[in-house]
């Protein structure tokens, strides 16, 4: 068996079959590998662009403007949710004691009108 | 061509594939170098042995690997990588022929007997070797060309096709047996010219 493995190994490695691809198949696969450099590079950017143009030392006092502006409306609209939300708990305490005056009065009625009718 | 080749010499198949998954030409040309002709000839031979279709899965080969280059796990071959790709590939195409097959059997029962286009080997025993080999399943066939042409080992083998070690040597000897049996049997003379 050893005799026919090195027979085959021989005679298969050195098989050579006239075959190749052609130029328009490689430069289409070519123009791949542009093309996927060109997507992932679009993708960085996408992803990354923005924060790299933020850290970028040029137009500093403009954007240490902006932080500050964001901070100043962040920290404004946390103020103003506590008091709208503590605003809504008066107005729902109100309703709801006025809704308990109303159906005590209309019970009251209705007793009474029971009552001497 | 506009382009070098062999510009990364020094680069092993996983650097250049992770060299190409970052845009490199050059690093493509050179790998597309190192694989084309083998990943030609194995599906040349594994799918009946016709050029056209040989070629036309050698580029889209090529196309796969270039768009999922992000499956790939650098901790793995890239040679045992890109023929276990190719060995799927030609699974699924065997898998379609026979589905064909069976759907146009009546109208022509020998639309798939390819004995007409082994003639262009250039040695006789060869032509021999592969029009025996046809007969053979997609597995053997695949495990015979990765042992005789690529020079892998059991373990890479058991690796491309997904199969087990002794899976891949049994396959292996049934192969090679059979092959020598009908060799022995039907061709005298060339037991004796080769001392098989």
């Amino acid at each position: 068996m050893d005799t026919f493995d090195n027979f085959l190994s021989s005679k298969i490695q050195h098989d050579h079959i006239d075959l190749d691809l052609d130029n328009s198949a490689f430069n289409q696969l070519h123009d791949m590998v542009n093309l996927n450099s060109t997507k992932s590079n679009v993708k960085m950017n996408s992803m990354f662009g923005f924060l790299s143009d933020f850290l970028c030392p040029n137009f500093i006092a403009v954007k240490i403007a902006f932080v500050a502006l964001l901070l100043i409306l962040a920290i404004g609209n946390k103020e103003n949710k506590v008091h709208n939300s503590l605003v809504f708990l008066c107005d729902s305490t109100i309703i709801q004691n006025n809704v308990f005056d109303d159906t005590t009065a209309i019970f009251n009625n209705q007793v009474s009108d029971s009552l001497f009718n | 061509m506009s382009f070098n080749f062999f510009k990364h010499k020094h680069l092993n198949d996983e650097e250049l594939f992770i060299a190409i998954s970052n845009g490199d030409n050059d690093s493509f040309n050179d790998l597309y170098l190192r694989y084309k002709d083998r990943l030609l000839y194995f599906f040349y031979r594994m799918l009946s042995q016709d050029k056209e279709i040989a070629k036309d899965f050698t580029q889209e080969l090529f196309i796969k690997i270039i768009n999922k280059s992000n499956l790939y796990n650098p901790k793995m071959q890239f040679s045992t990588w890109i023929f276990s790709i190719a060995n799927n590939m030609c699974k699924n195409e065997y898998r379609r022929r026979d589905v064909r097959k069976n759907t146009i059997a009546c109208d022509n029962p020998d639309s798939f007997n390819n004995e007409e286009v082994l003639e262009e080997n250039h040695e006789p025993v060869i032509k021999l070797i592969f029009n025996y080999l046809e007969d053979f399943d997609e597995s053997q066939k695949s495990a015979f060309l990765l042992k005789y042409r690529e020079g892998f080992s059991i373990d890479e083998i058991s690796e491309i096709l997904d199969l087990p070690v002794g899976t891949v040597k049994s396959r292996l000897f049934y192969t090679r047996k059979k092959l020598q049996e009908n060799i022995k049997n039907n061709h005298p003379e060339l037991t004796k010219q080769f001392n098989l």
